[in-house]
């Protein structure tokens, strides 16, 4: 039939009076999801009956505009004409619904909804609903108590809470399940805050935890992830706990802009299952020492200690409250020179006996947190440092014995020795301890001080048979205190003020936050100018993460002595224990290699372009952190991360998002045994000298202000302790590298309590031949 | 002990243990995969006879039961708690003598 020349509807009026084109396709869309929603799949048909929509439209508006209201009455109406009753009771019920979510949106609810609403309301009553509540407890449904959780939360008007929390129980009433939880029930309104477009009050709304599969995974499963973490219920605590955190961290702490660039790994925030804590920790033992062991909430309170195995008690104890506090390791700085005015007057061997009950202390603690050892660390002197020779002594009972402690030094080098000692016995079967880690300091008065060829000489056995000490160098006038992995503390001129008063020097690192290097050289693309830009644009995003972070630890630590950081603001000398203006904030490094090698084409140990180029993006970081550190306030500075499982969630990441680019790149083997070599280091497996390699790796070294270490991995060979301590002093001497550390590696028999040195499938004692067996 | 209760006592254990007889005229005994430990033994007519069979079967797997030690990024640890990406970096290190 032909169409008679008429007019066409060419514009429609929407709700919030805009004019738009009309789009005949639209109505087509609507009448084929009614449709489907009743069993229809004719497209077509629903093409035709939008085209017949199209028509009416066209005589009854004659060239004006119709609203959308109008044009829906029109629908209504042609579907039922044309004997689509099922399609048209479909499309009117969205109609209804779409009206019902505008109106809710708006706070209004009309009468009838709230009539109907009240019906259903009996019906869930009558049906003597009940549910299992996550305060233990089986209780009737209550629709009041979801509308008061919802408003309370989200914050919204109450009329709308009231009208979803009556629209997930008229659901739940359809669907009779049986086993009604309050964790399904908020699911149930988080899936109609979706439907409704609420996302703020969903994110708000939202429920933390772990799936059941989950749960049941991590009691059963040892955590893989750090190494320190034993398999037992304390651990699984442990590692539930952080799940939690770990959540509330990215949904609470950090801005989405913030937590996505840790999801994508494009950052890596650090130890966020323990995002109420500051990082990691350093003090002297003075403190210990002035104040005795005064924690609050405490249940009772100690004087300042008068013995010294009462003051190692002390110490170990408040080692394990710290831990409660901080994520990271806790450190103690000059451990023999503080302890040293306690010793005065033993014998050789009752100071042997102290140096095993500390090192035992420590190295058994795995019943603290977690079930996790205390990652402790204690720097030893042999010399007396300048910034701690002059200062007065405290004594047993905390007062001052009236002498310096230069004056010390003898009984300080008696009880250095002695810890020395009893590294190199090992423990119980000979293995070496893994906690506390010893930091041998080595200041140029190292040279100067009597015996400390022979002293040197110990250490390094120590380092030969078992690897325990790290080997920091202080040259020249920096003091450092260091800890954990690597980290240490440069002592600035207000630090070194502190040191005349020596329990004040405590020093913190807030939060650490890791670059992953290699996706900044895959998103450049080879361009120079880009690398720096995005490594710009990176550090600023690492500059917000870490004022969030500090704007979070500042609010709980504000509520004070009844907050959750009590022991961080006890007062006993003026200041909070945490002072948070001295506070350092830590900027990871992480895969420089595999950055220079998609870069320029060869990694570090390639090629000399490419070992400068390394040098300069480091340097530029580092000027970033001054730069910004003067923005904010706040001190960033550079770190080598540990990276236990940043090395392989980096790598894991970057061969999933960036496959072509890190194909080549990764070391490991794919698909999911990769890693990013640690940090500023030099390819791990490359065959290079290890003094070219403390040298290389050392120009690093003076960059990364919060500390640099080089591995010597030893394997199974033992070098004997003179060319050690050669290495160490030409280390010292020749290089700028501030610390090394040598290591060698262990196979320890269960069967007969035998160790070997190097790695062995098989206890060689215990499978070797006997007479007529012989394992084939 | 007898070979015919050694015998049975493998039997007895089928997921344990598989054996296989050996009748050579040089070596005459009984060649034992031990499943849970990976191992292959070879126990004589005469060790079985000498022997008793807790003392014998502790052959199997005697000395598989080993840690290994080293320092993973910091402290010393034990290896089979590293994540994959250690481990892998752990066989890569280029190990030397001073």
């Amino acid at each position: 039939m032909e169409q008679v020349n008429m007019e066409r509807i060419e514009f429609i009026k929407k709700r919030d009076g805009r004019v738009v084109p009309f789009e005949k396709t639209k109505i087509a869309d609507a009448i084929f999801k009614a449709a489907k929603s009743v069993g229809g799949q004719d497209r077509y048909l629903a093409e035709d009956l939008a085209e017949a929509v199209s028509v009416y439209l066209n005589k009854e508006f004659k060239g004006k505009i119709p609203t959308v209201e109008e044009i829906q009455d029109i629908v209504e109406k042609v579907l039922i004409k044309t004997g689509h009753a099922k399609t048209a009771k479909s499309y009117i019920l969205y109609r209804e619904k779409r009206a019902r979510i505008r109106q809710l949106k708006q706070g209004i609810l009309d009468k009838n909804i709230l009539e109907e609403q009240e019906e259903i309301k009996k019906e869930a009553t009558d049906l003597s609903l009940f549910v299992r509540t996550s305060g233990e407890d089986i209780v009737l449904w209550n629709t009041e108590k979801i509308v008061n959780s919802i408003v309370r939360e989200t914050g919204i008007d109450e009329r709308a809470a009231r009208f979803i929390a009556i629209e997930i129980e008229k659901e739940i009433i359809e669907s009779k399940v049986k086993n009604l939880t309050a964790p399904l029930i908020r699911e149930l309104v988080n899936a109609k805050f979706i439907e409704f477009g609420m996302e703020d009050a969903r994110r708000k709304y939202t429920r933390l935890g772990l799936p059941l599969y989950d749960v049941k995974n991590i009691i059963f499963n040892p955590n893989k992830e750090n190494a320190n973490i034993p398999h037992n219920p304390e651990a699984t605590n442990l590692t539930l706990a952080e799940q939690i955190k770990k959540e509330f961290a990215l949904l609470e702490v950090f801005s989405p802009e913030v937590s996505d660039a840790h999801l994508r790994g494009d950052i890596h925030l650090h130890d966020l299952g323990f995002i109420d804590r500051p990082y990691c920790s350093g003090q002297s033992l003075e403190y210990v020492k002035k104040f005795g062991l005064h924690l609050p909430n405490a249940l009772s309170i100690a004087k300042p200690a008068k013995h010294p195995e009462t003051l190692l008690a002390h110490m170990v104890k408040f080692s394990a409250a710290l831990q409660g506090h901080f994520n990271g390791a806790i450190g103690w700085d000059a451990v023999n020179i503080f302890f040293a005015p306690f010793l005065e007057g033993m014998s050789d061997s009752q100071i042997k006996q102290l140096a095993q009950m500390l090192i035992y202390e420590y190295s058994q603690q795995a019943v603290a947190r977690g079930g996790q050892a205390i990652f402790s660390d204690i720097n030893l002197y042999w010399e007396t440092p300048d910034h701690f020779a002059d200062v007065s002594a405290i004594g047993p009972g905390g007062i001052e014995t009236g002498k310096k402690y230069k004056e010390y030094q003898g009984v300080a080098q008696k009880f250095v020795r002695a810890l020395f000692e009893v590294y190199l016995e090992g423990d119980g079967i000979g293995r070496p301890f893994f906690f506390p880690k010893p930091l041998l300091h080595i200041t140029n008065r190292f040279f100067e001080t009597p015996g400390w060829k022979e002293f040197l000489d110990l250490v390094c056995l120590v380092a030969a048979e078992k690897g325990n000490p790290y080997f920091v160098f202080d040259r020249d006038n920096t003091a450092k205190i260091s800890e954990c992995c690597r980290l240490s503390f440069k002592l600035e001129a207000s630090d070194i003020e502190d040191a005349k008063t020596p329990w004040k020097m405590r020093f913190t690192a807030l939060q650490n936050v890791t670059l992953n290097l290699p996706r900044v050289a895959y998103i450049s693309d080879h361009d120079d100018t880009k690398i720096f830009e995005n490594l710009e644009n990176l550090m600023k995003l690492v500059v917000k993460a870490h004022m969030e972070k500090q704007r979070f630890i500042q609010e709980l630590l504000s509520a004070g002595q009844n907050g959750p950081l009590a022991l961080l603001t006890m007062n006993l000398d003026g200041e909070p224990y945490l002072r948070m203006y001295r506070v350092t904030y830590l900027v990871g490094l992480l895969g420089l290699n595999e950055m220079v090698q998609f870069h320029t084409g060869s990694q570090l140990h390639d090629s000399e372009d490419a070992f400068r180029f390394g040098v300069k993006v480091i340097s530029y970081l580092k000027i970033l952190c001054e730069r910004y550190s003067k923005e904010t306030g706040l001190r960033f500075v550079l770190e080598q991360t540990p990276a236990e499982s940043t090395a392989y969630r980096f790598a894991r990441l970057d061969y999933e998002h960036f496959t072509s680019e890190s194909s080549d790149i990764l070391k490991g083997t794919t698909p999911d045994r990769v890693y990013y070599t640690n940090s500023t280091y030099l390819n791990i497996s490359e065959p290079i000298s290890p003094i070219e390699k403390v040298k290389k790796e050392g120009v690093f070294h003076p960059l990364i202000e919060a500390g640099a270490l080089t591995h010597i991995w030893l394997g199974e060979s033992k070098p004997d302790s003179q060319s050690l301590a050669n290495f160490v002093v030409k280390s010292f001497q020749n290089t700028k590298n501030s610390q090394i550390a040598f290591s060698p590696e262990f196979t320890s028999c269960l069967d007969c309590g035998r160790i070997y040195r190097g790695i062995y499938k098989e206890c060689p004692w215990c499978s070797a031949s006997r007479k007529g067996v012989v394992r084939v | 002990m007898e070979k015919n209760r050694f015998l049975e006592h493998l039997k007895n254990y089928p997921h344990l243990y598989e054996f296989e007889e050996k009748n050579d005229s040089e070596y005459s005994g009984v060649l034992v995969r031990d499943k849970e430990y990976h191992t292959i033994t070879f126990f004589s007519d005469d060790a079985i006879k000498e022997g008793e069979i807790v003392s014998l079967l502790k052959n199997t797997h005697h000395g598989r039961n080993v840690e290994w030690i080293s320092r993973v990024t910091g402290y010393f640890s034990k290896i089979n708690s590293w994540n994959k990406g250690k481990k892998s970096e752990f066989k890569d290190r280029y190990r030397t003598g001073i």
